[in-house]
């Protein structure tokens, strides 16, 4: 099912205006400079914010139409998100934390075993390393089945080798989830590496321009992945 | 010497901490995490106990409660009996009077909380009592116990509200406080330096409880 997104949001300093469809098994990158409206977006995805103006659709399900004033709320949207920060419960063991909103239990030992985690499954989270918890929080929204899987910079707070590992597993295991996926990241070599399409956010408008002049800055062996390709208002 | 004050005064202790976190758990929950019109006013309407003369807020509680009271009245059809110089009439002044000393260590415990972990509970799919259940309460342990701690220590001392709520009655309402204060009138002081020593004792463990729960809190956080 693709995702829709048609919103408007005035911001304090300027006004997020995105026009954006993701396609299931995709991975869409959304990349920017700090400040440019990539984790609002993310967080209406998801409903922890509203829109002013527009609609936000998942196949045949709307989530958000302003015009007939419908909103659904997080819990009804069924999607999984991966924040920044580790956001474990930090009362429960990893493995409890896996189960929380797990749709079927039976998953849950082979999703562990995946992102090598099976070993501190009763750990608690104070008790294991940030890319163990971050792996532990991928684990958390995959359990649930999710529809659409959200990513707000889940790397960001990562050493380079956890991130690399975390990255090449996320690129692994995007190819069998059969839903639309949306990375955030200012990380433009990270969004080389995992996006199929990227989409690039700044001062809350879709700017190639921007693209354009950081992939300037970039090596020129990255400026040719072949399967990059710009996304926009479709 | 009679004991039984001090049987009313742990008995009304232990009641108003078993009771109070039924009111007192979802104000500190919705004071910590919902924005709404009037927050200040209900803010400072439950604060108010802690900084109003304990006889001034008895007085008006008499009223209230009292057989031509609105809630009096209510008890009263419902019970047949009144409400006021009874047990249950100052547990429930108690309730009130200690709802400021049960909602701060409470909505303090809740506001340290990451707001992304209440986030994430709802994208996980679940409502907002079962988050409070589910992930706010297990992660404020320390700070409802905290809490918990006070409501009991301040209840023991209660003095000015009782007094005007339910009076001096043997067996029902003379609390400890109560009791010390006519023994110290009728000068038998022996009774009353007993009575003392054994409610200082147990306040001072409470306050030692506390400090250690805070400190457990803010070592979490």
């Amino acid at each position: 099912m693709t995702l829709k997104i048609n919103i408007r949001k005035q911001l304090p300093n300027f006004a997020l205006d995105v026009a954006l469809d993701c396609k299931p098994g995709k991975l869409t990158a959304i990349v920017g400079p700090s400040g440019a409206g990539k984790s609002t977006l993310v967080r209406i995805i998801a409903g922890l914010e509203k829109p002013d103006v527009g609609t936000i659709s998942l196949g045949e399900s709307s989530w958000v139409n302003t015009a007939t004033n419908s909103f659904a709320k997080p819990q009804q949207r069924g999607l999984g998100l991966v924040f920044q920060e580790y956001t474990l419960f930090p009362h429960l063991t990893v493995r409890e934390n896996v189960a929380f909103a797990a749709k079927d239990k039976k998953y849950i030992h082979g999703l562990l075993e995946k992102f090598g985690i099976s070993h501190i499954a009763e750990s608690k989270p104070a008790n294991i390393s940030g890319g163990e918890r971050q792996r532990a929080a991928f684990c958390q929204a995959l359990a649930r089945e999710p529809v659409l899987l959200l990513l707000d910079e889940p790397f960001s707070a990562l050493d380079i080798v956890t991130r690399e590992g975390l990255r090449k597993k996320l690129r692994e295991l995007k190819s069998g989830l059969n839903i639309p996926i949306i990375h955030v990241t200012h990380d433009l070599e990270e969004a080389y590496f995992l996006a199929d399409s990227i989409f690039a956010l700044e001062n809350g408008q879709e700017s190639p321009l921007w693209l354009e002049r950081q992939q300037k800055r970039f090596s020129p062996e990255l400026q040719v992945k072949p399967h990059l390709s710009l996304v926009g208002n479709m | 010497m009679n004991l039984y004050p001090l049987y009313i005064s742990a008995k009304l202790a232990v009641a108003t901490t078993f009771f109070i976190p039924v009111v007192a758990a979802p104000l500190a929950y919705i004071l910590a995490f919902v924005d709404f019109k009037g927050k200040s006013l209900v803010d400072a309407v439950v604060s108010l106990p802690m900084v109003i003369p304990p006889t001034v807020l008895g007085f008006g509680l008499l009223i209230v409660m009292g057989p031509q009271g609105s809630l009096g009245g209510l008890w009263n059809d419902l019970t047949g009996e009144r409400m006021v110089f009874s047990f249950s009439g100052i547990l429930l002044a108690s309730l009130v009077y200690n709802l400021p000393f049960a909602v701060q260590p409470m909505r303090a415990a809740f506001e340290k909380l990451d707001i992304q972990l209440l986030e994430n509970a709802a994208v996980l799919g679940l409502s907002s009592s079962a988050t409070f259940f589910r992930v706010v309460l297990p992660n404020s342990l320390p700070g409802i116990a905290a809490s918990a701690m006070l409501v009991f220590a301040h209840s023991l001392g209660e003095f000015g509200v009782i007094l005007m709520v339910g009076g001096s009655i043997p067996g029902s309402t003379k609390v400890a406080s109560i009791a010390i204060y006519e023994a110290v009138e009728a000068m038998r002081y022996d009774d009353a330096f007993y009575m003392s020593l054994a409610i200082i004792p147990v306040s001072f463990l409470a306050l030692l409880a506390i400090n250690r729960l805070n400190h457990i809190s803010r070592s979490r956080s």
